[in-house]
């Protein structure tokens, strides 16, 4: 657990898929390699953060359109042609090698080695967390989530 | 909430400084961003996450100063060296 970051969050009152789409935004902003997600129903939370990652692009886009500034321009340009080519998947990253984002149920054995983000949606243990930070390239980064209780 | 964990070899200064406002803020306030121009982390502010320009334009014109502070440094080191 020595070689990552570790940030701690909780999505208050916006929707999870929207707070995970905007985080994972900056962290493929500017850099390659993969991204997991686990989550208790990967394949329907793959479908939210599509959307909200359709929502994000069209905002991108407003903002590219919005300014004056070359630099921005051009900056914002290259953020969308990345936002356009993000492929996420409920599959394995051996049966969807092409994917960037991969949305699992449980931690798979083994995890790319350019996987750079983690976030955990389920309950995570200090064993698995040390687990994890061994496995990953140095100063990658584990998002834990916080989910409110269920009411009873 | 926030950055709970630092990786050994990271200096741990007790303040980070937000990419996006400039400002200093806690590690509780602080959501992990885009890297610098020196492949390190980046963080912001975490309530910039819910602010749709401020979000977007903001981690666009950090990478922008990040890259031109980076060519106008190696343009010095090749000028130095002509």
């Amino acid at each position: 657990m020595n070689s990552v970051y570790i940030e701690q969050r909780t999505h208050g009152y916006s929707s999870l898929s929207w707070d995970i789409t905007r985080h994972l935004y900056a962290r493929i902003y500017n850099s390659a390699g993969t991204a997991i997600v686990v989550a208790h129903k990967p394949s329907a939370f793959v479908a939210s953060v599509r959307k909200q990652w359709l929502r994000l692009e069209r905002q991108v886009r407003y903002e590219r359109s919005s300014t004056l500034r070359p630099n921005r321009i051009r900056e914002l340009t290259q953020a969308l042609s990345r936002v356009e080519h993000i492929h996420m998947t409920a599959k394995p990253a051996d049966e969807a090698p092409a994917c960037d984002v991969f949305f699992v149920a449980s931690l798979p054995q083994q995890i790319p080695p350019d996987c750079h983000t983690i976030y955990v949606i389920n309950e995570i243990n200090a064993a698995l967390l040390a687990y994890l930070s061994t496995k990953m390239p140095p100063h990658s980064l584990i998002v834990r989530y916080d989910l409110p209780a269920q009411p009873d | 909430m926030g950055i709970v964990h630092l990786p050994e070899d990271t200096p741990y200064p007790s303040l980070i400084h937000c990419a996006i406002c400039d400002q200093d803020i806690s590690y509780e306030a602080a959501t992990a961003g885009v890297h610098d121009g020196r492949r390190q982390q980046a963080f912001a502010c975490d309530k910039h996450l819910s602010e749709r320009s401020a979000f977007i334009v903001g981690w666009a014109d950090y990478v922008v100063a990040q890259h031109e502070a980076t060519v106008s440094s190696v343009d010095r080191f090749e000028g130095t060296d002509t």
